[in-house]
């Protein structure tokens, strides 16, 4: 029954106070997360590698929010300094699962045949593998490191991405509006990213959720291992690591960055929900 | 039947809500419905009448969300309110429900067999494992079903009508005394609808049951009801004995569907249409539901809501202005029977072949590694100038497939086709020039409006891209879209809206007006009229034919629907299981089919005047 | 259902997989060539050695060969249950693997059964309840759940549940005997299941209620069928379907969620043998446990695309006509 429902009137793209509170405070997080990798220099109380060598491992005080960790450093202000490390990599896997989903999956998608298969072929394997365990072995066997870490986490990303957004491709497909577009003589790529791609963005957009609290929990993960950024620089995931000797003295070295990355990567993933819900008018 | 038959289901002032996000949308306004023991009464309405919502109410079946209030009484008892476990114990032994798609309503991965058996259990809980099996098998047989093997198959495995009689054979297992079958033939051939509605038909006299069948379709309603009432945006605007709803509609709504209905053994001068789309029952609230689209409304139908009262013995009518009106329909009602000249042309042979498909053969390779699918056997069709051509047949004939494979959707496996003098055998070995010329010389119309446009571009969109794609020069896109809208009856406004905020007949209008942008002289229409409603149905046939008149266009009209290429075809072609069994024009073929499916096809129509010989009865 | 064609059909899938394993097993020996200086920079450690101690290593480890003759070797050796020796420990990696498989499977056992026996009831509920504020309490607490990661929980459990209300034991994995052992077990079980159980229940809430709005069931409500036969007989075993396929990526997080789990809390496990490996570039040892994991992910597959056959009658015929 279809002509039951009147044409829903347009909405605004953003009406401040649609947003429920459980969407608003995550989204503030998201956002406060954002604004510290950029200002986050100037809201440090200490710079982040500064010892305090009377305050090793003290629990949390006036001075210290946070308290310090074994080596004196203030734990706020790390955490702080570590916001850019925490959002940036699991944008750009993001991204690139986003661009390449959208370049690739599309393709093979409205392709089918031969490019298809072969694409899948490869795009099912690496999915059933475990990925974040093969990136701990390539990471530490490539040499390890930060961008390493990210470029590999990207790769391993994006079959599941292909996976899903062809599969959207591939039911747009059968759908009579490309038939008329074909039809009408619309050329292969137009019809690929003018008239398939819009039509799957609720998708990407959750997907771009998805794969930022997941490779934020990832890349988090290589660094607890040891396999992030080098020695020294604040991250949270190594945080939480040096922070695990520190549980009996000053538990708020760990549990600070612990908190850090559940909430972000929890806020993250209730912006997505919400913004793939509203898109597709559930 | 002794005596005056008792009431088995009353329905009195329901009123069916769904608690939205955007507020309380109203469904059902105030329905009154009787059933008595052993009947069969018909609820007949397009999309958005709410018919379907009416069965949901009275099953305890609605949506999350959606709420009912008035009263449902079945026998003695209240249904409205009465909690799930009341409702539980009376589905089964005492209503039960059938439903429209065959193909979704079996569990898939239950054998069919066991899907009746479910049923049996309620009817008679202490009956062994054997004893049920072997019910079950005798409960195939009475809907026809013979072979004992089938109980054991899978849904998957059974075709559409197969299906539809096992699900038959699950409604009635636990023995209902009201049966209540929702669009029960819709989606299933004409040959086996016909098969569907027999069967239901023989199966209510044999138990002695009653049936509430709803439909689209007023045909299926005479041919099968005792009582007739006709839903319109949420509530009842006619309730009549079946046979004088027929003779003489009551209310200009009853009319209009009536004469929207295309006529099967005539062609008609002009078609009529009920102008507009059906409303939304909170738009229409406090008036007649159907002043808007009534031509002869006045202030005082906008004045109040009319109430269903008794025009004659036994025929309700919600109209105020009945008395005023009737001469004046029964006028109308009258004009209908002018028959128009068909076959325009008979020398087919010596205008220019604008189209001609020599020896088609398609294959399709089987769904997971099965055998090839023949979808065209050595099929070859011809179409002049100016000619409008019918293509008729069941799914899987391969009418569709020819269709497609005319404008370079889907390649022939072997055959020829010539558009224009110009070789459309495979667009895509064909130079880039030809292509362009075949894409302007055919187009296609496709079935399903609410899929056929991007959900994402405008009107003015998606007509421009015909154009810009096509190498229209782009300073004048802008001037010929709106020439296009309103070629097609469309205000230019339209070319900023959505298609969402357009009905399914605008939009059928705007994928014609695609179809048209590039000038074609053939226009494939793939069933363009069969998702849409029967009062808009009318509308999209007028415009079909008055731009063939004014354009000068060819038509391949695609459809399974006799009465529709009666009214604007010249020449017809029969498809049967990928086969050309028929040809001729229209006349000859409808009136004396030569072939035994063709006449197979006009018997099944219901309330048809003929036989499956093809003879008057 | 034809047994046989589905016998052949499985049969066939195996033989597939044969090119799989070599494309594997080439990746996963190029692993030590990937070592920035090579294996033998791994070898060696960093210790300086002269030129004679290096040509000897080189010979010892066939690194003399051409790379594909180097390959052919160690393949032989693997498919001979001779996965090489730790650079470190010098214990054959086959036995150094056999002595932690235990653990890590018991992990992974016991949060398979977790996850799909609370999980799938808290998604049928709140399926049942679609809507309800039941339903959307389970929505955020599994949407909670899968945001947390198993280090992150490793860490907080610690703190809270073990340091400070002291019901389990900190480190390690106790003296031995069942019960001790048990004890040492149940929070590392108990966090490394905590992220799937909301993956899971996500899943079957969604399957299920896919399914509550197809036809059938209202059909099958319609005709008076028990409520809890519909959901249990009908909806379920179609919801089964999707939550099979999903059923490989819960145990694939599972494994990895054990390997943080164990070096969180000092297990003995393979996860804790892999991270010391990739520590030291202990790359023989890096390459058993990955093949390893490889072969018993290809295997899980396997059996999840068999059941396929046993839940879904269409999938095994048409695999049966193939």
């Amino acid at each position: 029954m279809t002509a039951i429902s009147a044409p829903a009137p347009r909405r605004r793209l953003l009406d401040w106070r649609a947003i429920p509170l459980g969407v608003a405070l995550p989204l503030l997080y998201v956002l406060l997360v954002l604004v510290l990798t950029v200002f986050g220099n100037f809201m440090m109380p200490y710079s982040p590698a500064a010892q305090d060598l009377y305050r090793i491992s003290a629990p949390p005080s006036a001075e210290h929010w946070f308290g310090t960790d074994d080596l004196g450093r203030d734990v706020l202000s790390r955490l702080i300094a570590g916001a850019r490390t925490a959002i940036v990599g699991p944008l750009v896997v993001a991204l690139t699962g986003f661009i390449g989903s959208s370049l690739i999956g599309i393709y093979a998608g409205y392709s089918g045949g031969t490019a298809d298969n072969a694409i899948m072929r490869v795009v099912d394997f690496v999915i059933a593998m475990p990925s974040l365990l093969i990136a701990i072995v390539l990471v530490s066997v490539l040499g390890g490191g930060y961008w390493l870490a990210i470029a590999v986490l990207s790769l391993l990303n994006l079959p599941g991405d292909i996976r899903i957004v062809r599969g959207a491709a591939l039911k747009e497909r059968n759908l009579a509006y490309i038939e008329a577009a074909r039809a009408i003589g619309v050329p292969k790529w137009r019809i690929m990213y003018y008239h398939i791609l819009p039509n799957i963005m609720a998708l990407q957009a959750s997907n771009f959720a998805i794969n930022v609290a997941g490779s934020l929990v990832a890349l988090a993960g290589l660094a607890f291992l040891g396999l992030g950024s080098e020695l020294g620089t604040p991250e949270w995931g190594s945080m939480l690591a040096d922070g695990q000797a520190l549980l009996f003295s000053n538990p708020a070295a760990a549990l600070a960055p612990a908190g850090a990355i559940i909430l972000l990567a929890l806020s993250v993933n209730l912006v997505g929900d919400w913004a793939y819900d509203r898109y597709t008018g559930r | 039947m002794s005596g005056a038959p008792s009431k088995l289901l009353s329905i009195r002032g329901l009123v069916v809500t769904h608690a939205d996000h955007a507020g309380p949308r109203t469904i059902l306004s105030g329905i009154d419905l009787d059933v008595h023991e052993g009947e069969t009464v018909g609820i007949v309405g397009e999309s958005g009448s709410g018919k379907s919502m009416t069965a949901k109410a009275v099953m305890g079946l609605l949506p999350p969300r959606v709420t009912a209030s008035g009263s449902i009484r079945f026998r003695d008892r209240e249904l409205v309110g009465a909690g799930e476990a009341a409702m539980a114990g009376l589905r089964g032994p005492s209503v039960s429900l059938l439903m429209q798609d065959p193909f979704t309503m079996l569990d898939p991965l239950m054998v069919c067999g066991e899907q009746i058996v479910e049923g049996l259990k309620l009817a008679t809980p202490h009956a062994s494992r054997g004893e049920l099996r072997a019910e079950a098998v005798r409960r195939l047989a009475e809907v026809g079903i013979r072979d004992p093997d089938i109980a054991a198959r899978y849904p998957f495995q059974l075709s559409g009508g197969m299906r539809q009689r096992v699900a038959l054979a699950a409604a009635l297992a636990a023995n209902p005394d009201l049966l209540i079958a929702d669009e029960p033939s819709t989606a299933l051939d004409v040959t086996t609808q016909a098969e569907i509605l027999n069967l239901l038909r023989s199966l209510q006299q044999s138990r002695g049951m009653a049936l509430l069948l709803i439909t689209h379709d007023l045909r299926v309603a005479f041919s099968t009801c005792d009582r007739v009432h006709v839903f319109y945006a949420g509530r009842v605007l006619e309730a009549s004995p079946a046979a004088a709803l027929k003779a003489e509609p009551l209310h200009p709504y009853g009319l209009g569907l009536m004469l929207s209905e295309p006529v099967l053994d005539h062609r008609v001068q002009t078609l009529s249409a009920i102008p507009g789309s059906v409303p939304t029952p909170d738009s229409v609230a406090n008036r007649c539901a159907f002043a808007p689209r009534c031509e002869w409304r006045s202030d005082i139908c906008d004045a109040a809501r009319p109430a269903l009262r008794e025009a004659e013995a036994g025929h309700a009518t919600a109209c105020v202005r009945i008395a005023d009106i009737r001469d004046a329909m029964h006028d109308r009602r009258e004009s209908r029977r002018s028959v128009a000249a068909t076959a325009i042309a008979e020398a087919t042979t010596e205008r220019q072949l604008l189209l001609r498909v020599d020896g088609a053969n398609k294959q399709f390779e089987g769904r997971r590694g099965g055998a090839p699918v023949i979808a065209l056997n050595d099929v070859s069709i011809a179409i002049a100038q100016g000619e409008s051509v019918g293509l008729v047949g069941e799914s899987g004939s391969g009418k569709t497939t020819l269709g497609r494979c005319i404008v370079g959707l889907e390649t022939l496996t072997s055959g020829r086709i010539d558009i224009a003098g110009l070789d459309a055998s495979d667009y895509g070995r064909a130079d880039q020039a030809t292509r362009r010329q075949l894409r302007r010389t055919a187009q296609i119309v496709f079935q399903d409006p609410y899929s056929s446009l991007n959900p994402r571009h405008t009107i003015g969109g998606a007509l421009g891209e015909a154009l810009a794609v096509n190498g229209f020069d782009r300073s004048r896109i802008a001037g010929r879209v709106a020439e296009l809208l309103d070629l097609v009856g469309l205000p230019k406004a339209y070319t900023s809206r959505y298609p969402r905020a357009l009905s399914g007949g605008e939009r059928q209008r705007v994928a014609i007006a695609r179809a048209l942008a590039v000038g074609p002289r053939l226009l494939v229409c793939d069933e363009p009229v069969s998702a849409l409603d029967v009062s808009v149905q009318a509308q999209i046939l007028t415009l079909l034919r008055e731009l063939r008149t004014e354009l000068g266009l060819s038509y391949l009209f695609i459809t399974h629907d006799l009465a529709v290429v009666r009214q604007i075809v010249d020449r017809v072609y029969v498809l049967y299981r990928a086969n050309l069994v028929e040809s001729g024009p229209v006349d000859q073929v409808l009136d004396a089919p030569s072939h035994d499916y063709t006449r197979r096809l006009i018997g099944s129509i219901p309330g048809s005047t003929r036989d499956h010989h093809g003879e008057m009865q | 259902m034809d047994t046989r064609g589905i016998a052949s059909y499985l049969l066939r899938r195996l033989l597939l997989l044969i090119p799989l394993a070599v494309g594997v097993s080439i990746v996963v020996f190029l692993l030590a060539s990937m070592i920035p200086g090579g294996p033998i920079a791994a070898l060696l450690a960093g210790k300086s050695t002269d030129t004679a101690t290096i040509e000897a290593m080189r010979q010892r480890y066939n690194l003399d060969l051409p790379l594909y003759e180097q390959y052919l070797l160690w393949m032989r050796g693997v498919l001979q249950g001779n996965l090489g020796t730790s650079i470190f420990t010098g214990q054959p990696v086959s036995a150094a693997i056999l002595e932690r498989i235990w653990l890590t499977l018991a992990l992974n056992l016991s949060g398979v059964l977790m996850c799909l026996l609370i999980g799938g009831m808290l998604g049928i509920a709140a399926a049942v309840n679609r809507g309800s504020f039941f339903d959307r309490a389970i929505v955020s607490v599994s949407l909670f759940l899968s945001s947390a990661p198993s280090f992150v929980l490793a860490i907080a459990g610690l703190y809270l549940l073990a340091y400070k209300l002291g019901w389990f034991p900190l480190f390690g994995i106790g003296k031995g005997g069942f019960l001790e052992t048990l004890r040492h077990l149940a929070l590392p079980a108990l966090v490394v299941s905590i992220s799937p159980l909301g993956f899971v229940t996500k899943m079957v809430r969604a399957s299920m209620i896919d399914q509550l709005d197809q036809d059938y069931v209202t059909f099958a409500r319609a005709r008076g069928v028990p409520y809890s036969r519909v959901l249990f007989v009908h909806a379920l075993r179609n919801a089964l379907i999707p939550i099979l396929t999903a059923a490989g990526l819960l145990f694939v997080g599972l494994l990895t969620g054990t390997v943080f789990v164990e070096t969180v809390f000092g297990l003995p496990g393979m996860g804790r043998l892999l991270i010391t490996a990739v520590q030291f570039n202990d790359f023989p040892v890096m390459q058993g446990v990955v093949l390893f994991v490889a072969a018993w992910i290809v295997l899980l597959n396997l059996i999840i695309d068999a059941l396929y056959t046993i839940v879904d009658p269409r999938v095994a015929f048409a695999r049966a006509a193939q």
